[in-house]
């Protein structure tokens, strides 16, 4: 790194002057966008752990809990864009994410499955695609190589294929090799999901 | 992609349509959580600069403020060294110059006319008084000499307000002592604010010792020291005057003895101007 760089950081949110620059950076999962909005809430995600008595470790799991579920509602949908900044929103889901953090950490006296009402359907969500994202990430790597890479390249990495080809991270130099042989490895993939379910009666 | 996709469409039951669901919202997932953990590194890098910029900032204004510091402590230091006679000799009202052979030659006449006169005037008293003028023109050889009177001009505000600070000449010491302890007198009270609230009272403790030594009495200095501070001497300022009265007293190498005990002291606040101190001793 320059010496003028680190004298001189850039500003991750010099491209997003407005909310709809910022919800538009979102949803297209921009590193710049997440970490500007992330930066924003930073001091409430502080001033919520210091209000639920969590300690600073948790600030950054936190934060990084909330962006995951902000992000998902963004991708579903369910998050719509009405003019106003999403950083706001994203505050309102730390809150909630670091009152629950609250509650793991002060055990109630009573089991907590007699309190129906202290877990939320969101959290009920979350939990779902957590497990989903494990199984997933389970069953690639059950698949092997060079099934794994294929999918992860295009499906969690998000590069496009001809990127893929010209900065050959995999080992197929063709856009249409890689699509079929990408299209193989889902087909593997769905059918190992399908035994799964089949073998826990789901 | 597209062979997948028409798969899913055409080929697949409902069970195998599930689990392609599932697969595809666990992948969209995982990327959701890589771009979270891309975005945790960044943050991470961009606070840790942060914090280190914040603190390479503070730690260049603090050498930068102990070097402004050392700078001007280093200039307040050399303010007390025998420069300061200059500036003092600025201030104060005219003292007894420097007597050069001609000067001498007019001194003694004046002694001799004094005689003459009947004036009971000293010397000492005229010199102070009167502002001597010798005629360059004349005849150096002392018979010839004429010497002009002139009355001494009248004191300004200025010096007015110098005048408490004045001490008058011991004749029983050397004029570099006598003039070493004006100076030390000066440096006590014009570097010390001390002086100027709380122990501005003559009559009372470092005001009274300072009191004694203007007026030429390191004996009674002395004893108010030890009356005062007690013995041994262990205060730091009392330390200072006991060493002024000493050399007061003419006992130069006992005043040089506690000179050098300051100037060793790193905790003494007159530490460096007791060092310039031995220095002119020597």
């Amino acid at each position: 790194m320059r010496i003028t760089e680190w004298l001189l950081p850039q500003n991750p949110c010099k491209r997003f002057s407005t909310p709809e620059l910022l919800f538009q950076g979102l949803e297209q999962l921009d590193n710049q966008a997440i970490l500007c909005m992330q930066l924003k809430a930073l001091n409430s995600t502080r001033k919520f752990a210091r209000q639920y008595r969590l300690p600073d470790s948790e600030v950054d799991d936190i934060i990084n809990q909330s962006t995951l579920i902000f992000l998902r509602k963004i991708k579903e949908g369910s998050y719509v864009f009405q003019g106003t900044s999403p950083t706001t929103y994203l505050i309102e889901v730390i809150r909630r994410v670091a009152m629950t953090a609250s509650r793991k950490v002060l055990q109630p006296t009573e089991p907590i499955e007699n309190q129906h009402h202290l877990v939320s359907p969101d959290q009920e969500y979350n939990q779902k695609r957590m497990e989903t994202s494990e199984l997933v990430a389970g069953l690639l790597q059950q698949l092997g190589e060079p099934c794994e890479q294929v999918i992860r390249v295009y499906h969690i990495d998000g590069y496009s294929d001809d990127d893929a080809i010209q900065l050959g991270l995999t080992r197929y130099t063709t856009v249409d090799s890689l699509k079929m042989k990408r299209s193989d490895c889902m087909k593997k993939l769905i059918l190992l999901a399908q035994q799964w379910k089949t073998s826990n009666n789901i | 992609m597209e062979d997948f996709k028409q798969y899913l469409s055409e080929d697949a039951d409902d069970r195998q349509q599930e689990a392609a669901k599932q697969v595809m919202e666990g992948l969209a997932d995982l990327q959701l959580k890589k771009k979270v953990a891309e975005a945790a590194a960044n943050r991470r890098i961009l606070l840790r600069q942060r914090f280190w910029r914040q603190l390479i900032l503070a730690a260049l204004i603090v050498v930068i403020a102990g070097i402004a510091f050392w700078l001007f402590g280093r200039k307040e230091a050399t303010i007390p060294s025998f420069q300061i006679p200059k500036q003092m000799e600025e201030t104060n009202p005219p003292q007894l110059p420097q007597t050069s052979p001609v000067q001498e030659q007019a001194i003694e006449l004046l002694q001799k006319e004094s005689i003459v006169d009947g004036s009971s005037m000293s010397s000492e008293t005229k010199k102070d008084s009167l502002t001597r003028y010798v005629n360059p023109k004349s005849d150096t050889s002392g018979s010839q000499l004429v010497v002009i009177y002139k009355p001494k001009r009248p004191i300004s505000p200025q010096e007015q307000a110098e005048e408490p600070w004045i001490r008058g000449l011991n004749p029983e010491l050397d004029a570099k002592t006598d003039r070493l302890i004006n100076i030390l007198l000066r440096i006590t009270l014009n570097n010390d604010s001390a002086y100027n609230l709380k122990n501005s009272n003559e009559n009372y403790g470092w005001g009274k010792i300072v009191e004694f030594l203007r007026k030429n009495d390191p004996i009674e200095a002395r004893a108010e020291i030890y009356n005062f501070c007690g013995t041994p001497v262990t205060d730091k300022e009392c330390l200072w005057l006991l060493a002024i009265a000493r050399l007061q007293l003419g006992h130069h190498e006992d005043a040089q003895v506690i000179f050098e005990r300051i100037a060793k002291d790193p905790d003494h606040h007159r530490r460096k101007e007791a060092k310039l101190a031995v220095e002119a001793l020597q």
